[in-house]
């Protein structure tokens, strides 16, 4: 008598595709971060601090005036420290927003709430 | 000798170990969603994970607690929610700054392309 094999698919293909699946899900998960403060690397008799104000909105205020985050980015290239005054209510991705902005210039940064 | 049951069963114990793995990455049971952000870098090992959810509570481990009880760690990650106030996340902030903490950092979600 002749057997009759049926193919429905090697097992070990299908295995194989899943575990190229789960292999790239690893190497998804990978966490990115951004800096909140780190200290600054500038003696502190030296350090000379650009101090901007973040409102509910997200806005930012220098010395009075509004100022939009490509200024900012341009301004803090003359200053060794960068001070963040936050309002309570500012959203956390506002905020994340703007430290994105400043994240490649390596100033000391510090965050606080806008009194 | 049947060499392609040999191989499934090795497949099979590849994709148990690669399982096991990608589960025992971090992963929060906190309904939590990251801000987005242009620019990020990769995030350093041996860091202490806080939490932040929408409405300012924080997180260790999945354990509620509060500043105070804090762990002492030179370098901190925290995962806040997009949506919460900063006063919230600010306390945290500056109880890590005043326990000696030297570099924080937030987890963030890249902006896909």
């Amino acid at each position: 008598m002749r057997k009759k094999y049926r193919t429905l698919g090697e097992p070990s293909d299908i295995a194989f595709l899943l575990i190229i699946f789960f292999l790239l899900m690893v190497g998804v998960s990978d966490e990115h971060v951004l800096t909140l403060f780190r200290e600054s690397e500038v003696a502190p008799s030296e350090k000379i601090p650009l101090v901007i104000e973040v409102q509910s909105d997200g806005s930012l205020i220098k010395e009075g005036k509004v100022i939009s985050k490509e200024q900012l980015r341009k301004e803090a290239l003359n200053y060794s420290e960068l001070h963040l005054h936050i309002s309570e209510t500012c959203r956390w991705q506002e905020v994340v927003t703007l430290l994105a902005e400043v994240e490649e210039l390596s100033i000391g940064l510090s965050l606080e709430v806008l009194q | 000798m049947n060499f392609s049951s040999a191989m499934s069963d090795i497949a099979f114990l590849l994709l148990l170990f690669f399982l096991i793995l990608a589960m025992a990455t971090t992963a929060s049971s906190l309904p939590i969603a990251p801000p987005h952000s242009l620019a990020s870098s990769e995030s350093e090992d041996h860091t202490l994970i806080l939490t932040v959810d929408s409405s300012g509570n924080l997180f260790y481990e999945q354990v509620s607690i509060s500043v105070d009880e804090i762990p002492f760690s030179e370098s901190v990650t925290l995962l806040a929610d997009k949506e919460t106030p900063y006063g919230s996340i600010d306390k945290v902030i500056q109880q890590l700054k005043s326990s000696g903490v030297k570099t924080l950092h937030c987890i963030v979600e890249p902006y896909s392309e």
